[in-house]
């Protein structure tokens, strides 16, 4: 069984989950890499993501878990990357033997939001956080630099905060464009001061 | 490409518009001859296209040329662009289609018309051929509407009638980078295939070409076994219309059908052996990982060793896994064909006409035998849900006729109910369509049907149909009656045409985005009548320049045996004489 890291940037992060999901499996088909399928009148590929990242949204943290006989870690990744369509690539592959329950160990996500212009309103003095009862618990960390906004936002089954839904609150307040939105970290949540990235807890 | 997330976050599915694709052309350098090919639908429709993914490879497979794609755009996208000042862009380097060389468009069906309009419009490109300078690309028109583009005459440069994959490279390896475009004319006039509708002159009262010494011949790829085929398709990142491999086990029909533009203009058959469907088979599957394959023809049934065919594929280990797909399944010559399916799924026919004068009458040639045979040997093999395709508003049709597709209903029913047991019945579908005369056929001089008539059959179709418990679709009439006054046009509607697009008529394939009303103002200049009455068959048609191989009097002859509901037998059964023989040969004649 193989755990995967890929990412999804440039025009690929306009790519749905779900479409995401059937190009790994052909690509990993094209690969000649065979996997285990699901009993049943309908077998489908055994294949488990990281929760969906939204559409747009540059992504260096997905993972997956396979399940399948191939173990070959370092052929994967260089099969699957010469395989690949543009914007989709495997970081690294882990042989493993139990499969990870993604959705319990992710908590929220790191983005970084870059602007078409340095913004005018002073951010750092709004309250975000505790302001507006929405973003409360679901902001865990907001912060300012040139043209970028970077922020810790919850994310996963628990509590969840789009990127769009935040930069909609503050485009209310100035209005501004966004470039482009990268997810950069999934992260782990013991306490506010201590996020653990899942890298290290897979 | 100056999008960003703001902007491209509002389109619906914008990964249509950006590329990026497995397989798609990455080496786009403009020193090379560059050439984008348009398909005047949406993504999802165009990706499904054989056509264009076999021209697409083919000239990116040249050394001096590259190739890259655009499709239609939703207007979100249409809108943005224009708010945006930017210009419609190629898929691959985001490049203007204004800066291309060459940009191919393909006419599938004549409903996409206006969408050709629509695209040059975004590209800021001008209508007229007359009025684009050495500056603006070649645009070339091609597909199956290209026996009879004059419609578009005036818009495109060149037309490509025929098959497209010799005579594209041919046009590749004539032009130069900086010729002019009518010293790249001087060149290419006078090749089979290449029509050049500004060296023609208009008789302006019957619209019809006077100037034409010679007629311009179809191209024709007498060897389909060499020719160029896919290997490496693009692989769409999202779902479309269908998503799989796609192989050509032959091109043209020997069937004959008298409504059936495509098994006259497509003659004659060229097979591909079984070895090379295998071979390419496992090419596509090898360079795409897709898990299903459609072995496509006219008339996949009457592959020569279709059995055979099929034991080889699935002795075949790299294709162990794969579904094939066998559409187009003539009711007489699919038994077997089914063995291939691992599930059990609906099975599609299209008898056509529902008595047997009738199917005699269009030259359909499959008894009521034919039809109740096969349907028992696919109940029996399990499938219980059956789709039924048929024509109304057919020539010399009566209600007769339409009662006979409820009679042929009821005789499937009692069939299955024959194998299952009393109280069960199939899931029936029939689907009926209009009939729309098309040119190069031996019903190109036929009448299109009166809205009342059709009415009145559809009216009573529900009916009956209803009645004994049979789902039933049916065709807009006004979608077809366009669809006719486009096929049998001429170049006076290039005015209708462009009226049309600028009262916001596109994407008019599409039911929901079809405006008749609009059309209706579009074609106010006209006498509609001319295009959808019958022709007599002594004066000159639009078409008449263009040389398909078949001959005129042969189509003639063929209406003239239609009347006394005479069939024609199958030419792989004996020539025929429809006149290919005389054109350059016909191989169904030596291989039988």
């Amino acid at each position: 069984m193989l755990l995967i890291k890929f990412r999804k940037v440039g025009t690929f992060a306009y790519i749905s989950y779900l479409d995401c999901r059937d190009v790994i499996i052909q690509t990993i088909k094209r690969a000649g890499i065979e996997f285990s399928y699901s009993q049943g009148f309908n077998p489908h590929e055994l294949v488990y993501f990281t929760p969906p990242t939204s559409l747009g949204i540059e992504s260096f943290c997905e993972y997956a878990y396979i399940v399948t006989d191939y173990n070959d870690i370092d052929n994967f990744v260089l099969k699957f990357n010469e395989l690949s369509p543009k914007g989709l690539k495997v970081d690294w592959v882990k042989n493993i033997d139990k499969k990870p329950n993604f959705y319990d160990l992710i908590d929220c996500a790191k983005y970084i939001i870059k602007l078409s212009k340095p913004l005018q309103v002073d951010f750092s003095k709004i309250d975000l956080v505790g302001d507006d009862l929405e973003f409360a618990d679901k902001v865990f960390n907001i912060s300012y630099i040139d043209n970028e906004i970077h922020c810790v936002l919850a994310c996963g089954q628990k509590n969840n905060l789009k990127p769009s839904k935040l930069i909609s609150h503050l485009q209310t307040i100035e209005n501004f464009e966004v470039i482009k939105i990268i997810k950069t970290n999934l992260y782990n949540f013991k306490d506010k001061n201590n996020l653990i990235d899942i890298d290290m807890l897979l | 490409m100056n999008l960003n997330y703001s902007d491209l976050i509002k389109i619906e599915k914008p990964s249509r518009y950006l590329g990026g694709e497995f397989n798609s052309c990455e080496n786009c350098d403009f020193t090379k001859i560059s050439n984008c090919f348009c398909f005047p639908d949406l993504y999802e429709v165009g990706m499904s296209h054989t056509g264009m993914k076999i021209l697409y490879e083919l000239i990116n497979s040249l050394d001096s040329s590259f190739c890259e794609r655009c499709f239609a755009p939703k207007e979100d996208f249409a809108q943005m662009l224009n708010e945006k000042g930017l210009k419609l862009f190629s898929l691959e380097s985001h490049t203007q289609l204004k800066d291309f060389d060459f940009l191919h468009f393909t006419f599938q069906y004549e409903m996409s018309y206006t969408n050709f309009l629509y695209m040059l419009d975004l590209a800021d490109i001008p209508f007229y051929s007359k009025d684009r300078d050495d500056s603006c690309p070649i645009i070339i028109g091609g597909g199956p509407c290209a026996v009879n583009l004059e419609p578009l005459a005036d818009f495109l440069d060149v037309i490509i009638v025929g098959d497209g994959e010799e005579v594209n490279v041919k046009l590749q390896s004539i032009y130069k980078k900086g010729m002019s475009k009518q010293e790249f004319f001087d060149k290419i006039k006078g090749i089979d295939g290449v029509y050049i509708p500004s060296l023609y002159e208009i008789n302006e009262q019957q619209f019809s070409i006077v100037n034409c010494n010679e007629k311009i011949k179809k191209a024709i790829v007498k060897n389909l076994n060499n020719a160029f085929y896919l290997s490496k398709p693009v692989v769409p990142n999202i779902d479309i219309v269908h998503n799989r491999g796609a192989v050509e086990l032959f091109r043209g029909c020997t069937r004959g059908c008298r409504f059936c533009q495509a098994g006259y203009i497509y003659r004659p058959v060229r097979e591909r052996t079984i070895d090379k469907i295998c071979d390419l088979s496992s090419s596509i599957v090898k360079n795409t990982g897709y898990g299903e394959i459609s072995l496509f023809s006219l008339s996949t049934g009457d592959y020569s060793n279709l059995l055979e065919l099929i034991k080889k594929l699935k002795e075949n280990p790299i294709l162990k896994n794969v579904k094939f797909s066998l559409p187009s399944l003539r009711l007489d010559s699919f038994k077997g064909a089914y063995s291939f399916e691992s599930k059990k799924s609906s099975l599609t026919f299209a008898p056509e006409a529902g008595t047997q004068r009738l199917r005699d009458v269009i030259n359909k040639n499959i008894t009521e035998d034919n039809i109740l045979h096969s349907l028992e040997d696919a109940f029996n093999a399990n499938y219980d849900k059956i789709k039924l395709y048929f024509m109304i508003g057919l020539p010399t049709e009566t209600m007769l006729d339409i009662q006979g597709i409820v009679e042929l209903s009821k005789k499937i029913q009692s069939v299955y109910q024959g194998i299952k047991g009393n109280k069960k019945r199939p899931k029936l579908t029939v689907s009926t369509s209009i009939f729309v005369p098309k040119p190069f056929t031996p019903f190109q001089f036929e009448k299109f049907a009166d809205k009342n008539d059709i009415t009145m059959k559809t009216d009573y179709l529900k009916k009956e149909l209803k009645a004994i418990g049979v789902n039933y679709n049916y065709h807009d009439y006004d979608i077809s009656l366009i669809e006719t006054i486009l096929a049998r046009g001429d170049r006076k509607l290039a005015k209708v045409i462009l009226n049309a697009y600028k009262l916001g008529c596109i994407f008019d394939g599409w039911t929901d985005k079809f405006n008749y009303d609009k059309w209706c103002q579009a074609l106010n200049e006209i006498d509609i009548t001319n295009y959808i009455n019958e022709i007599d068959e002594n004066i000159p048609l639009p078409w008449d320049h263009i040389d398909i191989g078949v001959s005129k009097e042969y189509l003639k002859n063929e209406r003239k045996k239609s009347r006394e509901a005479q069939t024609t037998r199958d030419c792989r059964q004996g020539c025929t004489n429809c006149g290919l023989i005389k054109f350059g040969g016909c191989g169904v004649i030596n291989k039988i």
